[in-house]
C-alpha cells in the first residue's frame, strides 16, 4: 500500500487494523431509522448494528426467542400480550446525549406510539413514513399500549393476530430511546441523524456518501463484539469495491458482481460466499397506465422476454428464474402452471389481439444502483430492449439517481419498472402484502399499482389462517397473480458476499441482511 | 490603486450578475416540478430574500443530512486545492524548462519530441487517462491505493478539509502514518490533473518563445555577445510568458473541468465531486447555494489573475 | 494567385489553395495527423461497411471475450466483447459516429448563434451591445463543463439534451472570438477606407468584414471541434449524456468502469480510438494554423 513512503510495521496501526473491520458497502443508507428504511443498506447500517428488538426469530419464523423481552404471556383471547422486559440494558451515548437510566417500558411505548400516532411529536420526523408498520396493518391491529410496571409492557390488540410476535421481531420494531427523544425536543431531526440504541455498536460519525464509523459498546447486554471499530466504506463503483478488497483496504465487500466471482474465488486470501436468499427481481407494469392496464399487453410483453439470457449475462448464473413472486425455498411458494417461457410468436399474436400501436415506446425504468436481487438493472433493461425489439415493440431505458428514482416510482410516474424485494422475515406475507396488495398500492410499495379484490381476499385470509390452510390460500393467491400478471417475476438471486479469509463469524440473516455483531478477525497469514 | 478599485467593482458587478443567473436557474428548475403561476412581483421578493439570506451566510442546506452548504464548501475547497495547486506548480516548473530546452535548437530532435509529446498529451481525454492510470498503477502494479482520500481505518477529524493538513493536526497515535497514506493517494490524481496544463504551457511558451526570439533586438543582443541561454531566460521568457498569462482564465477553466472529472474518477472529496453529486441528486436548493459559492471562487480567482497580469506587464500600467 | 517555385527551380503561378497545400505538406506532423484523420473519417462515414455487427447485438455465448489478438480471443470479435457480449469494434465505430456527429452539430449550433449575435451586436452598437458582451464575458469565465452540467440538470439526461447543453456552453466562445476579431478589423485602415468608398450596412458586412474574420473563426471552429467531442464524451461518461442503449464513446467508457477487472480492453480500446481521433484533429488543426501563419508571413 503506502509502503513506499512509510514504515509499514508501525505498531500503532497494526493493532488498529487487527481490531477494526472495514466493510465496503454498495450504497449509502437513506436513513438510520429502521422504522423508516426501505432499502437493505439502510437496514444493514442500522437495525442489527445499533438496535435490538423485543424478540427475535432468526432461524425459523415460528420460533420466537427472547431479546429485549425476557418472557411474555398471551391472554386467552389473544388480545393481550404482556412483555416482561430485560433489566439492566443500557442505551448508548453520543455528543448530544448520555442516558441516565436503563431501558424500560417507556422506550417500548415511545417506539410504537411514534409510528401509530400521527399526532406524536416525533411522527413527522425523518421521512415521516413508516412503510412496514402500515403495510402490516399495525395501525388497525394495535389498540393500545400500556405500561404496567417499569419493566412490563402490555400490547392490547383489536383482533387476534397469530403473527404478532413475528412482527415484533422485525427490524421496524427496533426499540428507540424515549429519554433521548425527550432531550431532543428542540432539535428533533437529530434523533434519526445521530441514532441511539441498545445494540452492539454505536454510531460515531457519518460522512455523507463516504463512510460510516461505528465503535463497539463495551456495556452491551450480550457478549460485547470482539472488534473495536467497524467502518462502512461506501463505494458504489463495483470495480473500485473489488479493488479495495484486493488491496486489503476493505475486509468485506458487499455485492460482488457475478462476473467478478472468478477473480475472487481464485485469489488465495479471499472467500466468496453464496447464499440462496429470499428475494425476487421483477418487471412491474404500472397497471394504472394504459396500455398496461390490459392483461393481453402484459402477457404479450412478458412472453417476449428471455429470462435465460438475463440469468446468464446479468447474474452470471448466480440466480434462478423466478416462477412466482415468492422464492421457492420460502414457505408457501408454489409453481403456478403453466409457466411463462419466452415465446416470440405467442407474444406477437397477443400484441396483435391487443391492437398494439407499433409506434408506442415502452419506458423501462431501471435503477442505477446495484441491489441484492439485481446486480445491474441497466444491463437487464438493455437485454429486454433487445427482446422487445425482436417482437416489434419499441422501448427505451429511463433512470435517475437512486433516491430520485424511488421517489418518482412511488408516485407512479413510471410505465414499467425493474425493481425487486428482499425479505424481512420468512413469511410470504412480507412479500405479497407490500408488493401486491391494495394496501401496498396506497403506501407506494406496490410498484404495479395493482389492486385486485380476489388476490387481497386470499392473502388477508391467509394471514389469519392456521398453518394447514395457509398453503392452499397462498396457492390460490399465486394462481390469481399468475392469471393477472401485474408483473413478470424475473429472478431469485443468490446473495454473494466476498471477504478476506481472516474474517470469521460474519453471519447472514436468511433474508440477506448482514450481521456484524459476532464478527472476529484473526491475524493475516503472511 | 485606481485599477484595483476598478477590478473590485467589476468583481462585485459580476457577482451580482451571477446571483441573478443563479436565481433564474433555480426558478426554472423548481418550475419543472410545480406549475404555480407566480406574479413578477413575487419573483422579485424571492430574489430579494435569496440575496438577504446569502448576506447572512445562509446558502441553504443539503437535503437529508441538513448540513450547511457554506460549511461544506469550505471543507471541500481545501481538498480540491490539494490537487489544483500542485498541478499548476508542476505545469510551470516542468513546462517552462521543457519549452526552453526545445526552443534552443528549433526543429532539432529535442524540439520535435517535445512538440510531439506535447500535442499527444494535450489530446488525451482526461477521464480516459485517469482510468488507465488506475488500471496500470493501482489495480495492476498495486503501487498506489485505488482512489478515496484516506484509508478508512484512520479516524481523523476533519478540521480544514485538506487531509494532508488534518492528518498532521491530528492527535491520534497513527497520525504520521495517516499523513503518508494521504500523500500517497495524491500521486495519481495530481499526475492525471497536471498532464493537460503542463502540455499546454510547454507548447504555448515554446511557440511564443520562438516568435520572440526572431525579433531584431534579440539578434542585436546576440551580436553583443550574450549567450544563447541568457538571451532566452532574461529577455525571451518575460515576453513569452505575457501572452500565456493572458490566457490564464481559459487555462483555469480547463483546469476546473479536469478537476471535476479527476475527482469523480478517484472519488476525491472535493468541490467537483460535490457539485456532481448535487446535480445527480437534483437537489436544486443545495445547487443554488453551492453554485453561488463556486462561481464566486472562480470569479475571485479570475480577478486575482487579472491583477497579476496587470502588475507583471508594465505596458498595461501606462 | 501565388508564386510557386517547384523542384526544378521553375516559377509557376498557382491557385492560392494549392500554395497553402504545398506549405502544409512540408509539415510532417500535420501530414501524419491528416493521414490518421482521413482514415478516421473514411471509417466513420463508411461505418455500415466496416462494422461487422449492430451496436446492441448481444452474443450471449461470448461474454467478456478478449480482443482477437489475445489468448482466448476470436477473430469474429476484433476488439473483443463486453459484459453483454456486444462486439466492441462495432460499438467503437458506431459510437464514434454518434460522438463526432453530435460534436459537429454542437459546433454548428453554437457558431451560428454566437457569430450572428456578435455581428448583430457590433453593427447595432450602443448599450445593448455592451450589455450582451458583458453577459457573454461573464459566462465565459465559467468552465464549459459546469454550464453544460447545469443545463443537463434542467433538461434531464440524454444525447439530445447533452448536445443542447454543450452548444449553449460553447456559444460565449464563438461570440467573443468573433467580437474581438471584428473589433480588431474595424480598427484597420482598410476598413475605414472601405467605408469612405461608400460601403455600408450589409455590403460592408459581407464583402469587407466577413472575409477578413473568417480565418480566425475557422480556426476557432476546428479548435472547438475537439472540445466539443470531449465535452459530449465527458457528459456521456458521467452519465448525463447519451443513455444506453445509445452508443457513444463517453457512455461506453463510463459503463465499462465497473468491469475494469474482468475486461480492461473495454476501457483501453474505445479510449484509444477517441484519443487517436482527437490527436489527429489537433495535429491537423495546428498544421492548418501554422500554414496560414507562414502564408501571412510570406506576404
Amino acid at each position: 500500500m503506502a509502503c513506499l513512503l512509510s514504515d509499514c510495521s508501525n505498531q500503532n496501526s497494526l493493532s488498529l487494523r487487527e481490531k477494526s473491520v472495514v466493510y465496503c458497502s454498495e450504497a449509502s443508507p437513506a436513513t438510520f431509522n429502521p422504522q423508516q428504511s426501505t432499502t437493505s443498506i439502510s437496514s444493514d447500517a442500522s437495525a442489527k448494528l445499533l438496535f435490538d428488538t423485543l424478540v427475535e426469530s432468526e432461524t425459523d419464523a415460528k420460533e420466537i426467542k427472547p431479546a429485549l423481552a425476557l418472557s411474555w404471556t398471551v391472554s386467552q383471547d389473544q388480545l393481550h400480550y404482556v412483555m416482561d422486559l430485560r433489566p439492566h440494558v443500557q442505551f448508548g451515548s453520543n455528543k448530544l446525549f448520555t442516558p441516565t437510566r436503563d431501558f424500560n417500558a417507556d422506550d417500548v411505548i415511545f417506539t410504537f406510539n411514534r409510528q401509530r400516532d400521527t399526532q406524536h411529536p416525533f411522527h413527522a420526523v425523518g421521512t415521516g413514513h413508516y412503510p412496514f408498520f402500515y403495510a402490516n396493518n399495525l395501525d388497525y391491529i394495535i389498540k393500545d399500549l400500556k405500561k404496567i410496571t417499569p419493566l412490563q409492557v402490555e400490547f392490547i390488540l383489536k383482533k387476534p393476530t397469530p403473527g404478532f410476535l413475528g412482527l415484533l421481531a422485525m427490524d421496524f420494531s427496533s426499540i428507540q430511546s424515549q429519554e433521548y427523544a425527550q432531550n431532543l425536543l428542540q432539535n428533533k431531526s437529530s434523533f434519526d441523524l445521530f441514532p441511539i440504541g441498545t445494540g452492539p455498536f454505536q454510531l460515531e460519525r457519518y460522512e455523507t456518501d463516504t463512510f460510516i464509523r461505528y465503535h463497539a459498546k463495551t456495556n452491551y447486554w450480550r457478549k460485547a463484539p470482539e472488534i473495536q471499530t467497524l467502518v462502512f466504506a461506501i463505494t458504489q463503483e463495483p470495480s473500485l469495491r473489488l479493488a479495495r478488497l484486493l488491496t486489503g483496504e476493505c475486509d468485506i465487500m458487499a455485492q460482488p458482481l457475478p462476473s467478478q466471482s472468478q477473480i475472487i474465488e481464485s485469489h488465495k486470501d479471499l472467500t466468496l460466499d453464496r447464499q440462496p436468499s429470499f428475494n425476487v427481481a421483477y418487471w412491474a407494469f404500472n397497471t394504472l397506465r394504459p396500455p398496461f392496464n390490459q392483461l393481453k399487453v402484459r402477457q404479450a410483453l412478458s412472453y417476449a422476454i428471455s429470462r435465460h439470457a438475463i440469468i446468464n449475462s446479468v447474474y452470471n448464473n448466480a440466480a434462478i428464474i423466478a416462477k412466482s413472486p415468492l422464492p421457492p425455498n420460502m414457505f408457501g411458494a408454489t409453481t403456478p402452471l403453466p409457466f411463462i417461457q419466452q415465446d416470440r410468436e405467442k407474444s406477437k399474436a397477443l400484441l396483435k389481439e391487443a391492437a398494439w400501436d407499433p409506434d408506442f415506446v415502452v419506458d423501462i425504468w431501471a435503477m442505477p444502483v446495484q441491489r441484492p436481487y439485481n446486480p445491474d438493472a441497466k444491463k437487464m433493461a438493455e437485454l429486454m430492449h433487445h427482446d422487445l425489439a425482436a417482437v416489434g415493440v419499441k422501448s427505451r431505458i429511463i433512470t435517475y439517481k437512486w433516491e430520485v428514482f424511488l421517489d418518482k416510482v412511488s408516485k407512479g410516474q413510471h410505465q414499467t419498472v425493474l425493481l425487486g424485494w428482499r425479505a424481512d422475515n420468512g413469511e410470504p406475507d412480507d412479500f405479497l402484502t407490500p408488493l401486491l396488495s391494495c394496501n401496498g398500492r396506497m403506501n407506494g410499495t406496490n410498484r404495479a399499482f395493482w389492486c385486485d379484490q380476489e388476490f387481497d381476499h386470499f392473502i388477508d385470509q391467509a394471514r389469519q389462517a392456521p398453518k394447514e390452510q395457509k398453503l392452499q390460500l397462498y396457492k390460490e393467491a399465486q394462481d390469481r397473480f399468475k392469471s393477472q400478471l401485474p408483473w413478470l417475476p424475473i429472478a431469485h438471486a443468490e446473495q454473494l458476499i466476498a471477504y478476506r479469509k481472516n474474517i470469521q463469524h460474519l453471519t447472514f440473516t436468511k433474508t440477506g441482511g448482514i450481521n456484524f455483531s459476532q464478527i472476529s478477525k484473526s491475524k493475516e497469514k503472511e | 490603486m485606481l485599477f484595483m478599485s476598478k477590478q473590485f467593482i467589476r468583481l462585485l458587478v459580476m457577482l451580482l450578475g451571477i446571483t441573478l443567473l443563479d436565481f433564474i436557474f433555480f426558478e426554472l428548475a423548481q418550475s419543472s416540478n410545480t406549475l404555480i403561476p407566480v406574479s413578477p412581483l413575487e419573483y422579485l421578493s424571492s430574489y430579494q430574500q435569496f440575496l438577504f439570506q446569502m448576506f447572512q451566510g445562509d446558502f441553504g442546506t443539503i437535503h437529508p443530512s441538513n448540513e450547511a452548504i457554506l460549511q461544506q464548501f469550505f471543507i471541500k475547497l481545501p481538498a480540491s486545492l490539494e490537487l489544483i495547486i500542485p498541478s499548476i506548480l508542476i505545469a510551470w516548473l516542468v513546462g517552462v524548462p521543457l519549452a526552453v530546452m526545445a526552443v534552443k535548437k528549433p526543429l532539432g530532435w529535442v524540439d520535435r519530441i517535445v512538440q510531439f509529446l506535447g500535442s499527444l498529451i494535450y489530446s488525451l481525454p482526461v477521464f480516459w487517462w485517469g482510468l488507465i492510470l488506475l488500471i496500470i498503477f493501482s489495480t495492476g502494479l498495486e503501487w498506489f491505493p485505488v482512489g478515496g482520500r484516506l484509508d478508512y481505518i484512520y479516524d481523523i477529524q476533519t478540521q480544514t478539509g485538506s487531509a494532508l493538513i488534518d492528518t498532521l493536526l491530528s492527535t491520534q497515535s497513527y497520525a504520521n502514518e495517516a499523513f503518508f497514506d494521504a500523500l500517497s493517494r495524491t500521486f495519481l490524481p495530481i499526475l492525471t490533473l497536471a498532464m493537460l496544463p503542463t502540455a499546454y504551457i510547454t507548447l504555448q511558451i515554446r511557440s511564443h518563445l520562438e516568435e520572440t526570439l526572431q525579433y531584431d533586438y534579440m539578434k542585436s543582443a546576440k551580436a553583443r555577445g550574450m549567450s544563447h541561454s541568457r538571451i532566452i531566460w532574461l529577455h525571451g521568457l518575460p515576453n513569452a510568458i505575457q501572452p500565456v498569462l493572458n490566457s490564464m482564465s481559459l487555462q483555469f477553466s480547463m483546469l476546473i473541468t479536469s478537476t471535476i472529472i479527476v475527482e469523480f474518477i478517484y472519488s476525491w472529496p472535493g468541490l467537483g465531486h460535490w457539485f456532481l453529486v448535487l446535480v445527480q441528486r437534483q437537489d436544486y436548493l443545495a445547487l443554488r447555494g453551492a453554485l453561488m459559492l463556486i462561481a464566486s471562487a472562480i470569479l475571485l480567482a479570475n480577478t486575482v489573475t487579472d491583477i497579476l497580469k496587470y502588475w507583471s506587464n508594465p505596458r498595461l500600467q501606462r | 494567385m501565388a508564386l510557386y517555385i517547384d523542384r526544378f527551380g521553375e516559377a509557376k503561378i498557382i491557385h492560392p489553395f494549392q500554395g497553402l497545400w504545398h506549405l502544409y505538406k512540408l509539415n510532417n506532423a500535420a501530414m501524419f495527423g491528416l493521414l490518421i484523420l482521413s482514415i478516421v473519417v473514411i471509417v466513420l462515414i463508411l461505418t455500415p461497411v466496416f462494422a461487422p455487427y449492430e451496436a446492441d447485438r448481444q452474443f450471449i455465448n461470448a461474454l467478456f471475450s478478449p480482443p482477437s489478438w489475445a489468448k482466448n480471443g476470436h477473430i469474429e470479435y476484433l476488439f473483443g466483447t463486453d459484459e453483454l457480449g456486444r462486439d466492441i469494434f462495432s460499438r467503437v465505430l458506431i459510437g464514434g459516429r454518434t460522438t463526432i456527429s453530435s460534436a459537429m452539430l454542437v459546433i454548428l449550433m453554437a457558431s451560428s448563434v454566437g457569430v450572428t449575435l456578435s455581428l448583430l451586436g457590433t453593427s447595432i452598437g450602443g448599450w445593448l451591445d455592451k450589455s450582451i458582451s458583458w453577459f457573454f464575458e461573464l459566462l465565459l469565465t465559467f468552465p464549459s463543463l459546469i454550464t453544460s452540467l447545469l443545463v443537463v440538470a434542467l433538461l434531464g439526461p440524454g444525447l439530445f439534451n447533452a448536445v443542447i447543453a454543450v452548444a449553449i456552453a460553447m456559444i460565449p466562445l464563438f461570440y467573443t472570438t468573433t467580437r474581438s476579431e471584428t473589433l480588431n478589423q474595424m480598427r484597420q485602415p482598410y476598413f475605414a477606407a472601405a467605408q469612405l468608398d461608400g460601403a455600408k450596412g450589409l455590403r460592408l458586412l459581407t464583402s469587407t468584414l466577413i472575409p477578413n474574420i473568417s480565418n480566425p473563426i475557422f480556426i476557432q471552429f476546428s479548435l472547438s471541434l475537439s472540445s466539443a467531442i470531449l465535452e459530449i464524451a465527458t457528459l456521456g461518461f458521467l452519465g448525463f449524456g447519451a443513455q444506453s442503449p445509445q452508443t457513444e464513446w463517453g457512455t461506453i467508457l463510463g459503463e465499462s468502469r465497473a468491469y475494469s477487472y474482468q475486461a480492461p480492453w473495454v476501457i483501453w480500446l474505445p479510449g484509444l480510438s477517441m484519443f487517436l481521433t482527437l490527436f489527429a484533429i489537433k495535429l491537423v488543426t495546428d498544421g492548418v494554423r501554422e500554414t496560414l501563419e507562414y502564408d501571412q508571413q510570406l506576404k
